[in-house]
């Protein structure tokens, strides 16, 4: 499996430069504008982006018909993918919690908000990771794109709904157990690995 | 002698395609070359091997043992090329290397870069400027990297130039000195099979034509040429396919029942040729 996850870093190289330079500028512009919760927010798409990057890469070079011919098992090619995302959630939430906590004292100063922040985001990262991984080996990158934007617009547009009647923000409720909620993801991305590796095991290339 | 490979019955079923029931052996210190038309069935067979796709019936032993139940073990030992490349194109052959040695027991990283060397491949160049024949090369050294007892290879020589071929037909010749390894190669290129084939497996329309010792196939066939009138006598059944010209007919036969006759060499080329596109008696 390590042999993948090197494989995968080598697939995308290119593109995580690209991601390093532009959460760097979204760094910079947030920090001017005094609004960090878009470099939270960009830093967490990434960490979403580049499972589906490495994925439309394997894909173009037909990769995973040569990795079923090799010494490794479906469920080890499952397995990598999904180290690789939870890994790559896992380093930006610390990078992003640590960026927060070196810059509270010249904006809020309000350190008590880090932790939450982050705890949230990362939980975000990983649920969008459990729904999005077995789309994508179903029905390939081109399709899931696709329905990756209607699964995600029904949950939104249900929100911004509800919160027409309500008067409480949506989802306060959740702030709650915000602590709580990566342990959650995580658990939804064990339930989503399972799905995957069925789907992989019936899978021809 | 054991057989490093053995199929029986392999059949698997597409909506407008049949592999059939594919049975034959591949023998240690041997090289088999797997012949027959484009949509014969011969990337199937090789996907089934491999377990890239799933059989609908038939057994395959890889060193004796069943491939599906030692799978990932078995392929410790198998060097594969198949017909595309499956690196991405910003990898280079350094990088391959670094993840290579993490996926095969074996690999050995000395043996990799000699072949880069010996096969004229950067090893810092990333693969998108790289040739077809120089991927097709690099996959080759790949293959050829992890001290594996079987090369399974889908038309590896199919893109190269003539004296790139004859130096990996070589690499393949030593590669089965040891009496103990084994090739199994699918190709288009019928000459290559003359110069290195012990074994010829043909197949057509997913059926099994023939398996031979490449030796005994050419003897045993030949192109018999004859005028229309003397071709109307022959025996019936004897004739495997044949063609008509403006000077006569030419029709591959079995010699030994054609002692009389003039019967020329038939090459590989001719015996799938008049087999797939001869008429029939």
């Amino acid at each position: 499996m390590i042999g993948l996850l090197i494989k995968d870093l080598f697939a995308v190289k290119r593109q995580l430069r690209i991601v390093v330079l532009i959460t760097v500028i979204y760094f910079a512009v947030s920090v001017y504008s005094n609004n960090l919760g878009m470099f939270t927010g960009v830093a967490m798409i990434y960490s979403i982006m580049l499972p589906i990057t490495s994925m439309a890469v394997d894909e173009q070079c037909k990769w995973d018909r040569y990795a079923v011919a090799l010494p490794l098992s479906r469920a080890t090619i499952v397995l990598s993918k999904y180290v690789m995302a939870v890994l790559l959630n896992i380093v930006i939430s610390l990078v992003v919690g640590a960026v927060l906590v070196l810059v509270a004292p010249y904006g809020s100063g309000a350190y008590g908000e880090v932790l939450p922040l982050v705890c949230s985001v990362s939980a975000g990262g990983m649920a969008v990771i459990a729904v999005l991984l077995p789309l994508l080996y179903k029905y390939g990158v081109e399709k899931a794109r696709l329905i990756m934007i209607i699964v995600f617009l029904i949950p939104f547009l249900l929100i911004v709904v509800s919160s027409s009647f309500e008067s409480e923000a949506p989802l306060a409720w959740l702030q709650e157990y915000v602590y709580l909620l990566p342990a959650a993801a995580l658990g939804l991305v064990l339930l989503s690995f399972l799905i995957s590796i069925r789907i992989y095991r019936g899978k021809e290339f | 002698m054991n057989n490093v490979l053995e199929i029986d019955g392999l059949t698997k079923t597409y909506d407008r395609f049949k592999l059939d029931s594919i049975s034959f052996a591949l023998p240690e210190g041997s090289i088999m070359g797997f012949i027959g038309e484009n949509g014969a069935g011969k990337t199937t067979t090789i996907k089934l091997i491999l377990n890239i796709i799933r059989r609908d019936k038939g057994n395959i032993r890889i060193f004796g043992r069943d491939n599906l139940a030692a799978d990932a073990d078995i392929k410790q030992d198998i060097g594969v090329v198949l017909d595309d490349i499956s690196f991405p194109d910003s990898m280079t052959p350094r990088n391959i290397n670094q993840f290579m040695r993490h996926i095969y027991r074996n690999w050995d990283q000395n043996t990799f870069f000699n072949y880069l060397d010996r096969f004229g491949l950067p090893q810092r160049n990333e693969l998108k400027s790289y040739s077809r024949g120089m991927k097709l090369k690099l996959s080759i050294a790949v293959a050829l990297s992890h001290q594996a007892k079987l090369l399974i290879l889908d038309e590896p020589t199919s893109g190269l130039d003539p004296v790139v071929r004859d130096e990996i037909l070589d690499i393949f010749l030593d590669f089965i000195q040891d009496e103990q390894n084994a090739v199994f190669l699918s190709t288009h290129i019928t000459s290559d099979i003359e110069k290195v084939a012990d074994y010829i497996t043909f197949i057509h329309q997913g059926r099994l034509v023939f398996v031979e010792e490449t030796n005994e196939l050419l003897n045993r066939y030949g192109v018999l040429k004859c005028g229309p009138q003397e071709f109307e006598k022959l025996e019936p059944g004897s004739i495997l396919g044949y063609r008509k010209n403006r000077f006569g007919v030419e029709a591959l036969v079995e010699r030994a029942r054609f002692k009389g006759y003039t019967v020329d060499d038939a090459s590989i080329e001719d015996i799938m040729l008049f087999i797939i596109r001869g008429e029939k008696q």
